[in-house]
């Protein structure tokens, strides 16, 4: 399991050294922490799922926003029309980022809420063309054309794209971080995330759907796999464009009329 | 730089060697769609990028819907990251650390597309090349985010405090990531109707290929359309195929 490196961006007062003590102590044991007090920018090093540390950061009372996710990274909003600005019942965040800048080897990290409980199958397909939602974005990403397969199957017995499954707890979220071998973050980006309605039976079904898909149903959810900041790559911290600054973001739409601030 | 430019090269040669597309159009779409507004309309459509080969010319095919009438800005943001709004999406997207302009300038952000200007009838169908963006490669625009503004892009020429960085065009109406698209062989499969028309019903065929224009060094072609395009730049219920 590779610990990567998480960036976040922390709403607190320039040279707030009492408040870098709280937050060190509620990060005690995910794993290294780095506390900038001067830029309000905190990094930790840890095997943790990303939103563990965030949910950690957000419990001492502070606004945190993830600014940097490991070295190259991507990430994938998941929804069920697969349009990043539509808020649906299935909402969820997939982020990727490379272990090694020199061997292939993904690390991804998934957050999805909404789901029925259980295992749903969980994807890259090889297109990110979501103009007619989840349907259009085409077969599971395979490019040495072989058959459908389990994550844990040698390259030839496997789609790159076959991620297995995520199972989603009783309250319908599905919280999971692995580590793929064989996919790298170059080659995954612009394609998209699909989760399907049942559970992947990773090429062990006796019918010949199962060599395609895992018999994993219909698609419930999707999101293109977006380039994405890797830590100390961003400093963004208003929009331009429209006055937004970093710590309203997440209360505002991405667009239209109810973003703006500027009168 | 040079160097730099060799391994931008060398680059670019691997991924269309790997990917055996060389003389194969590669294509990318980006689904945009904004909020609906209080009128009920909603800036929907789809922008499609085809580039020939590695280091050609970008054609920019623009289809959107629910515009309202007027210019307005169009750019390539640098991550495609919509995860905390604009704010993760970083600036427009700008590796050579230059000042904003227009999409004609010399001196241009990568991502500055310049302005869409829409008619009375608020639908846009538009193609056009640009010389500057790629597909391929590490500055490929694939995974990046496309924005529509409300307002016009003064193309760094305003007097405005934000001229130079951003082209002060406004708020945002409308977003999407740039996604990879199928290849060309699979589009063709994909546009065969779903039902066959019948005789009563038979109707002038969407071209297979189309020519936007004469340039030479263009040579184009255009992948099929997966869906009858006008009026409506996105899959709709089209009469025909009812």
């Amino acid at each position: 399991m590779g610990s990567v490196k998480i960036e976040f961006a922390v709403q607190m007062k320039k040279g707030d050294e009492a408040y870098a003590n709280t937050l060190r102590k509620a990060l005690d044991g995910l794993g290294e922490v780095d506390v900038d007090i001067q830029e309000g920018r905190v990094i930790v090093q840890t095997e943790s799922p990303w939103s563990e540390v965030h949910e950690k950061i957000e419990a001492t009372g502070r606004k945190a926003v993830l600014s940097g996710f490991g070295g190259q990274s991507a990430v994938a909003l998941i929804n069920t029309t697969g349009s990043v600005v539509d808020r649906t019942p299935v909402q969820g965040v997939v982020r990727f980022t490379a272990i090694s800048a020199k061997a292939p080897g993904v690390l991804v990290d998934v957050v999805v809420d909404g789901l029925e409980p259980g295992l749903h199958g969980f994807h890259i397909h090889e297109s990110g063309d979501v103009s007619s939602g989840c349907a259009s974005v085409g077969d599971h990403y395979n490019p040495r054309r072989s058959r459908h397969g389990s994550p844990e199957a040698s390259a030839t017995e496997r789609h790159a794209g076959d991620l297995g499954n995520i199972r989603a707890d009783e309250s319908g979220r599905a919280k999971t971080r692995f580590v793929d071998a064989e996919l790298e973050v170059a080659e995954i980006i612009g394609r998209a995330v699909v989760i399907t309605a049942s559970a992947d039976d990773l090429g062990q079904g006796a019918n010949d759907q199962s060599l395609i898909d895992g018999n994993s149903g219909e698609r419930i959810a999707c999101g293109i796999i977006a380039r994405s900041a890797g830590i100390m790559e961003n400093f963004k911290r208003i929009c331009a464009c429209d006055g937004v600054t970093l710590w309203d973001e997440r209360n505002k739409p991405l667009a239209g009329k109810d973003r703006s601030q500027k009168l | 730089m040079m160097q730099s430019i060799a391994i931008t090269l060398a680059l670019c040669a691997t991924i269309c060697a790997a990917a055996q597309t060389r003389n194969t159009p590669i294509e990318a779409i980006a689904y945009v769609s904004g909020p609906a507004q209080a009128d009920g309309s909603q800036v929907k459509g789809n922008v499609t990028f085809t580039q020939n080969d590695c280091g050609q010319n970008v054609h920019v095919r623009v289809q959107l819907e629910g515009l309202k009438e007027g210019k307005h800005g169009f750019h390539v943001h640098e991550k495609g990251d919509l995860s905390n709004g604009c704010a993760s999406t970083g600036a427009h997207y700008n590796p050579d650390k230059v000042d904003h302009g227009g999409p004609d300038h010399e001196v241009r952000h990568v991502g500055d597309l310049g302005n869409l200007e829409v008619n009375s009838s608020g639908v846009i169908d538009i193609t056009y090349t640009d010389k500057v963006i790629s597909l391929t490669g590490n500055r490929g625009i694939i995974g990046r985010a496309v924005v529509v503004h409300e307002l016009e892009d003064d193309l760094g020429l305003g007097d405005h405090v934000d001229s130079k960085k951003t082209g002060n065009a406004g708020g945002r109406i409308g977003c999407g990531v740039i996604g990879v698209n199928g290849a060309p062989q699979q589009l063709q499969e994909a546009t065969a109707p779903i039902r066959t028309p019948s005789a009563r019903h038979v109707h002038h065929q969407p071209p297979l290929y189309y020519v936007p224009h004469e340039e030479p060094q263009d040579h184009v072609v255009y992948p099929l359309q997966r869906y009858p395009s006008y009026p409506y730049p996105y899959p709709y219920p089209h009469p025909f195929y009812l």
